[in-house]
């Protein structure tokens, strides 16, 4: 019995790890997506700068130093020169942020 | 020097000379020098709870002369929360621990047999709370003084001005210290270690439920856990602790317990987990040092054999390894939700299944394992079921089949912050979520108050994204959350099977 959940333990751990090279993909940066075609789902990180709001939409640009980019997103994005994620589809132009990931809420390991 | 800094520097060298004086009395067999010993770690606790008293009173009297209660307080803010945001951030969050960790140690030095295997246990746990309190003086400093006092502080993170956040960083780290106790007697071998991680189990248990209730409420995503690393760092010792309560091999569990709970505080601190997710301010390395002590334990306990008779500890061992790999994953990628879905709902059905069909062997826990088989149901049905939308009303949308429509905004003001309340009728309910605005420097100044209408089997959840500057018109997420009330039901039944024994 122990020799069969050592089995089944290890089989599963193996599985999991198959399933976890599947989930993973890289953040991309500006720079990297700037030469890009049309992208669906993409994870863009860098630092905003030059936020405005418009209505109820806030465009920015996210910049890694080298390359910025623009970006829209719908709601207001109250972050300010931060390092951010924006989630969103690339169309080659702009980014239309669907997501946006700050530094954690927590701020600690609490 | 500052008085409280002056204060953290007694304490660390009582707390020291104590871990000197065990080391000698275990050396020479001497009981009146574990006495001395035993004294000391009296005196460093006494000497930090009145740093962590100073503390309280330099954020209830508004002294922004301290950089720490400057970045963390507001005089608009309430005193309840001007105490809460004494652990709001790093600096006093370890500060809270450190005393929590001489406060465990001096309960545990206080009751039950002295001899010489407790001297050594004692060594090893004092050793530990004298190398924390030395990082707390080394990286994170709570009274370190600005040249000027400003007139007022840039105020609290203002999504943790909530009252879960009054209670869940101070359960959280009391847990983490009461794990200390156990790894320590594992080490040396003495008495039964059992009580104090059933202790620390229970309190973070209610931590992490705390947590996942204020998420639910706070963040305006409709969820309760978004498996971010930080909080699948104090989901890893929850798991540890769960598995040394079922397992044979308990101090393999109690190492591997405490290297996650070292851990938590090293992926947090040390900016090593992707930059959204944590802070990268110096000093996290120091904190290798103890997971590598820890984990060269657990592998040497490791060599000598795994056999246990309950597969439970199996499927902890599976969750914890399949947690922790995803965790790790994010060192370098973004890592999909669906990953940790995938792979730890199966882990957990299988547990629900075993604890269903052996009843007869968990009867004397039938209240809580009641209790896990409610949440396994509420977290399945909200981690699979759950719809969201995002709906623009200007003035009116329809979703799903529900109309919803504006009828007012409105805008108020106090001392801390605005608020937009935005009125929308819809067949499901009338809500009137908020967005507040704080008047501080921060980020994450905007902030989300949803409105939820629940029946038993379903919330209807809304909250607002954004509102138009002219009050004609707003975005909202709407959510449709399946059973979430199972899962606050199943949590509240675990909590109380845990601690009643039944």
């Amino acid at each position: 019995m122990a020799k069969l959940a050592l089995l089944g333990f290890i089989v599963f751990i193996s599985l999991a790890a198959v399933v976890l090279f599947h989930s993973i993909s890289p953040y991309l940066t500006p720079s990297q997506i700037v030469g890009m075609g049309e992208a669906k789902n993409v994870k863009v990180i860098g630092k905003t700068k030059e936020v405005s709001i418009n209505g109820n939409s806030t465009i920015f640009k996210i910049t890694d130093g080298k390359t910025e980019i623009l970006a829209v997103y719908n709601g207001i994005l109250d972050v300010i020169s931060e390092e951010i994620v924006a989630v969103g589809d690339w169309n080659g132009n702009f980014l239309i942020a669907k997501e946006i990931l700050q530094k954690c809420h927590t701020e600690y390991g609490g | 020097m500052e008085t409280g800094l002056l204060l953290i520097f007694l304490a660390f060298f009582f707390n020291l000379a104590a871990t000197l004086s065990f080391f000698l009395a275990f050396r020479q067999k001497n009981p009146k020098i574990a006495e001395v010993a035993e004294i000391l770690i009296y005196s460093a606790l006494a000497l930090t709870t009145a740093a962590v008293i100073l503390l309280v009173y330099y954020f209830l009297t508004d002294n922004f002369s301290l950089y720490y209660v400057y970045v963390n307080s507001q005089r608009a803010m309430s005193n309840i929360y001007k105490l809460s945001a004494i652990w709001a951030g790093k600096e006093g969050s370890l500060l809270l621990w450190n005393f929590f960790n001489l406060l465990v140690l001096s309960i545990f030095l206080s009751y039950g047999e002295k001899n010489l295997a407790k001297v050594k246990a004692s060594l090893l746990a004092s050793g530990i709370s004298s190398y924390l309190l030395f990082l707390l003086i080394l990286t994170s400093n709570p009274f370190e003084s600005l040249p000027t006092s400003p007139l007022d502080g840039v105020g609290m993170n203002p999504l943790l001005r909530t009252p879960e956040m009054i209670f869940h960083p101070p359960l959280v780290f009391l847990a983490y210290s009461l794990s200390i106790i156990p790894f320590a007697m594992h080490f040396v071998k003495f008495g039964d270690p059992y009580k104090y991680m059933r202790a620390a189990f229970i309190f973070l248990t209610l931590g992490i439920f705390l947590g996942g209730f204020w998420a639910y409420r706070t963040l305006g995503w409709g969820g309760f856990w978004g498996w971010d690393p930080v909080e699948n760092a104090s989901l890893l010792p929850w798991l540890a602790m769960a598995a040394y309560i079922h397992s044979k091999n308990r101090s393999f569990f109690a190492y591997i317990n405490f290297l996650f709970v070292i851990l938590a505080t090293f992926i947090t601190r040390s900016g090593i987990i992707s930059s959204v997710h944590s802070f990268s301010d110096g000093g996290g390395e120091l904190y290798i040092v103890l997971i590598i002590f820890a984990g060269i334990l657990a592998f040497k306990e490791l060599k000598g054999g795994f056999k246990d008779p309950c597969q439970a500890s199996y499927i902890f061992s599976a969750m914890i390894i399949v947690v922790a790999m995803g965790t790790f994953a994010n060192l370098f990628f973004d890592v999909n939700r669906l990953y940790f879905l995938t792979t730890f709902i199966p882990l957990f059905a299988l547990l629900i299944f075993i604890v269903v069909f052996k009843i007869r062997m968990v009867k004397r826990r039938l209240l809580l394992h009641f209790g896990l088989i409610l949440l396994f149901i509420g977290a399945l049905s909200v981690w699979g079921f759950e719809e969201g939308y995002t709906i623009e009303l200007s003035p009116s949308a329809e979703v799903e089949g529900i109309q919803f429509v504006l009828k007012n905004i409105s805008l108020s003001e106090d001392a801390e912050k605005y608020t937009f309340t935005v009125q929308i009728e819809s067949k499901v309910g009338n809500f009137s979520p908020k967005m507040y605005v704080y008047k501080t420097e921060r980020q994450n100044k905007v902030v989300s108050a949803v409105d939820i209408r629940s029946d038993f089997l379903k919330d209807y959840y809304v909250a607002v994204k954004s509102v138009d500057v002219n009050l004609k018109s707003a975005v909202i997420n709407f959510y449709v959350v399946p059973l979430v009330s199972l899962v606050w039901l199943g949590a509240a039944v675990t909590f109380i099977g845990i601690i009643v024994k039944k």
